[in-house]
């Protein structure tokens, strides 16, 4: 028996005959009425058919949805390395810059903070004025480069708008992108391989691409589907999977071949990456005292071993969004952090792959200077941190805490897009006027 | 090939032949989003009639028009959660038809995000624009959409003052929502973005401030007049461009190919003869030839197959409403779209079908199928669940896997059961519409 699904081409033919059997079998009159006429002829609309008599009958052979179009990818640096990998961390709800990267120094910011200042000698110094906030132990044994300043141009303080402009690259809201800012970059350092991009945060817009493939997944289990366990019903389950990989492409041909793609991706990457695994090592630092963020990182770590052609990953944790309690909110997220970007690279180093990869935080906007009791509201610039096989600067400006605006905040010295430019042009080598507007000047990562 | 996919028992005289059920069957799926056996059943006895009678029977389907609640089960009426849970019952539900098929269908044109809108009563009373206003006429539904308190927030028309005002609405108005990119240019957006102004959401109402507003000529789209929202909004509604653009947009959502530009053309200036009436336009697609094409196919979206997953295992409705957060991993919770956009149409890759596997699970639990104590009602026979799932054209290839699973030594009556559900809501079939 063939299948039934398989039709060929939409020709006119196929068409033809498809309706001269409805009409054959009389079940459905009007379908024989159509068969009668001539499919496919150029007249377009045939006055004589009443509206809502009759069916509109296009001029030409319907075709396939429009492909992508690749012209919405950026261009390369002449000469740019080609497997470098860039991990991003999104520190969401507005990471706090002044007690990322506190500046000690400055006695104003004491005044603007008295309960929630981070004191001076317990900083971790980078220099002789500014050093991390001491959950950042690890990066600070390491090395990091930092960058001050860093937020949207003439932004305002909603979470969602300046999310949203950080995720298409937009940093003064003036450019309706329709991808994502690193879906952008995947399209351009797209070379075809099975995974180009993914979230392990669900589906995130940061990742919106014209082409490159990329995945999300909500934490570790979720492959699990097509990990082929020993016990229960998987193997009956995955051997269906297999089938639907290997059939003949059903419905229209196009799309009957992308089922059996993505299927058949999905089948090799299960037993790479899931946690189901005997490799996965649970007294890892990640896994045990890395929370959400860490087993993030862990999965990362594990998908870059696969080799499927990952050049970026995206990772998040939230609850940076501190109106309250913010000293030991903060002291714990950022010790997250640090556990996680720490134990990402050291996992990186052991692979042999330490030279090729590089983390970078994101986060839609910086805190408010002054305090709110236990809290600090909405504020507009933050500072970034980046760990990898970079020079570890200080980068950026830090923004003058004498002269804030009339809602007490910073100002921006570093147009985020500046920072993205960065990221683009100076690590994947992705030409950053080609993903960005306004031509934004790279920072100096190297 | 004859095929009897119905019950002889039941339907007697129902042996239709296969290639008359996909018709059925197509129809059945793309009038709703919640296809069931019984929908397609009723459907074949119009199309005994005629093809035309088929498509009445679903165009005179009685419309849904309750209003979105707003207050949860606590009484709450701040939880986004609670207008879209109660629109995904809807939309599961094989009766609510081409209301909810239609809504689906604006809410992905004319799109707002919950994240920007201040009160749940704002995005009830949108989706109920778009729920009854949906089988209206473009022209008020775009009055209707416009004048909802929570696209004015989405797009900053919210507090948008003609001394200063904000462009994104009247650029997406002219880019997304009538005449698309090359129809306008950054005069006329400035010029909207004067005549727009004027509008506030205070204490969760629309209201209009004639001070906030630009009372003056101004030219738009050439001619000089005293233009304001709903004089804009009217234009671009008479410009050709427009029917053009919308009836394409609905023909590839309908039919799932895209129509050549100059059939767009023809398309539209027929519809805007029918002055923009949806219903008409909705029923010269249905009738169309190219809707029974064997290659008139496109994938199902998130929310699509997610729906007719809800209704072929009858996970409707419910009262926790747990399973609709797997839409998260699906990637298409409404009211959440990655952009003013919507969601494109890049449903086949492997994020899309790994989320739509992982949900399985969840809804199969709503169902009652992972549950061995309780042997479950649901069918275990390839046949009845392929029908079930409204797949009346599975291939011999799926067939086959679902048939390979079979009872041994590791699996249970429970597990073939199971499993063959599984394969079956993960079939390349029921992945396309």
């Amino acid at each position: 028996m063939s299948p039934t699904g398989d039709v060929p081409q939409p020709t006119t033919t196929s068409r033809r005959i498809f309706l001269q059997r409805l009409a054959a079998v009389g079940a459905l009159g009007a379908g024989g009425y159509a068969a009668s006429r001539s499919i496919g002829s150029s007249n377009g609309l045939p006055g004589s058919l009443r509206p809502g008599a009759d069916g509109f009958r296009p001029g030409s052979t319907a075709s396939p949805a429009a492909a992508a179009d690749p012209a919405a990818a950026g261009r390369r640096v002449p000469g740019a390395i080609d497997d470098r990998i860039l991990v991003i961390v999104d520190l969401q709800g507005g990471n706090d810059g002044l007690s990322t990267l506190v500046p000690a120094g400055d006695g104003r910011y004491y005044d603007l903070r008295p309960d929630l200042g981070v004191p001076d000698d317990e900083v971790l110094a980078l220099g002789d004025d500014v050093g991390l906030h001491p959950s950042l132990s690890r990066l600070h044994k390491r090395g990091v480069t930092t960058v001050e300043g860093v937020g949207p141009i003439d932004g305002d303080l909603s979470h969602f708008a300046m999310t949203e402009r950080w995720q298409r690259g937009d940093a003064d809201g003036t450019n309706a992108y329709r991808t994502g800012f690193f879906g952008r970059l995947l399209d351009t350092i797209d070379d075809g391989s099975p995974l180009v991009g993914v979230s392990l945060a669900g589906t995130s817009p940061y990742l919106l691409s014209e082409h490159a493939a990329a995945l999300s997944l909500d934490g570790m289990n979720t492959l699990d589907t097509f990990y082929p366990h020993e016990w229960g019903d998987s193997q009956a389950w995955l051997a269906g999977i297999e089938a639907f990989a290997s059939a003949p492409a059903v419905g229209r041909s196009d799309l009957g071949s992308q089922i059996n793609t993505a299927y058949r991706e999905l089948l090799d990457l299960g037993p790479k990456v899931t946690s189901n695994d005997d490799d996965v090592d649970w007294d890892d630092p990640l896994l045990a005292e890395g929370g959400d963020l860490g087993s993030q990182m862990y999965l990362a770590s594990r998908l870059l071993d696969a080799d499927v052609g990952v050049r970026i990953i995206y990772a998040a944790l939230g609850g940076f969004d501190t109106h309250q309690d913010h000293f030991y909110t903060q002291a714990s997220n950022l010790e997250q952090v640090d556990i996680a970007i720490d134990g990402f690279l050291r996992l990186s180093e052991d692979a042999g792959r330490g030279d090729k990869v590089v983390v970078a935080t994101v986060s839609e906007f910086g805190r408010r200077v002054g305090e709110n009791g236990s809290g600090l509201d909405h504020g507009t610039a933050s500072t970034m941190l980046l760990a990898g096989p970079l020079d570890n600067r200080r980068l950026g400006e830090r923004p003058d805490l004498t002269n804030l605006d009339h809602d007490g905040n910073m100002a921006v010295t570093v147009g985020f897009d500046r920072y993205l430019a960065s990221l683009a042009e100076e690590w994947l080598g992705v030409e950053a006027a080609s993903v960005l507007a306004n031509d934004p000047e790279p920072l100096g990562l190297l | 090939m004859v095929r009897n996919w119905f019950s002889a028992t039941r339907h007697g005289k129902q042996v239709v032949e296969a290639t008359a059920l996909r018709a059925v069957s197509r129809l059945a799926n793309r009038s709703a989003l919640g296809v069931n056996q019984a929908r397609i059943e009723r459907l074949a006895v119009h199309a005994e009639g005629s093809w035309l009678d088929a498509v009445n029977s679903v165009m005179t389907e009685a419309a849904v028009d309750d209003e979105p609640p707003v207050e949860n089960a606590e009484g709450t009426d701040t939880d986004w959660a609670t207008p879209i849970w109660w629109w995904l019952d809807q939309m599961a539900a094989p009766s609510s038809g081409l209301t909810d098929r239609m809504a689906w269908f604006w809410h992905n044109l004319l799109t707002t995000n919950a994240q920007k809108v201040s009160t749940v009563p704002l995005l009830a009373e949108q989706l109920h624009v778009l729920r009854t206003l949906g089988r209206s006429d473009f022209r008020s539904l775009l009055h209707g959409f416009v004048a909802t308190g929570a696209v004015q927030e989405y797009l900053d028309g919210s507090h948008s003052q003609a001394s200063n005002p904000n462009e994104n609405l009247g650029r997406e108005l002219m880019e997304l929502f009538t005449v698309g990119n090359g129809h306008y240019d950054e005069f006329d957006v400035k010029a909207a973005a004067r005549a727009l102004a004027g509008w506030v959401v205070a204490d969760g109402e629309l209201l209009f401030r004639r001070e906030n507003a630009f009372i003056a000529p101004l030219v738009f789209m050439d001619e000089q007049a005293l233009w304001d929202t709903t004089s804009i909004v009217d234009r671009l509604c008479d410009h050709p461009a427009t029917p053009a653009r919308i009836a394409a947009r609905l023909w590839t959502h309908l039919v799932g190919t895209e129509l050549a530009a100059t059939d767009a053309e023809a398309l539209g200036s027929w519809w805007a003869s029918e002055e923009l009436n949806i219903d008409p336009l909705i029923e010269r697609i249905l009738l169309s030839p190219d809707f029974l094409a064997p290659a008139s196919v496109r994938a199902r979206s998130g929310v699509e197959w997610f729906c007719a997953a809800r209704a072929a295992t009858g996970a409707v409705p419910n009262a926790s409403n747990d399973i609709n957060w797997s839409l998260w991993s699906i990637g298409q919770m409404p009211y959440h779209p990655p952009n003013v956009s919507g969601w494109g149409d890049r449903w086949l890759e492997p994020g899309s079908l790994l989320g739509r596997a992982a949900s399985i699970w969840s809804i199969l639990d709503r169902a009652g199928l992972n549950d061995q104590e309780n042997p479950s009602e649901h069918p275990i026979d390839t046949d009845t669940i392929l029908a079930r799932c409204g797949l009346t054209e599975a291939s011999a290839t799926t067939r086959a896997a679902l048939n390979a699973v079979k009872p041994n030594d590791q699996l249970t009556e429970h597990n073939v059961r199971h499993v063959r559900w599984r394969l079956a809501l993960a079939s390349p079939e029921f992945n396309l519409l």
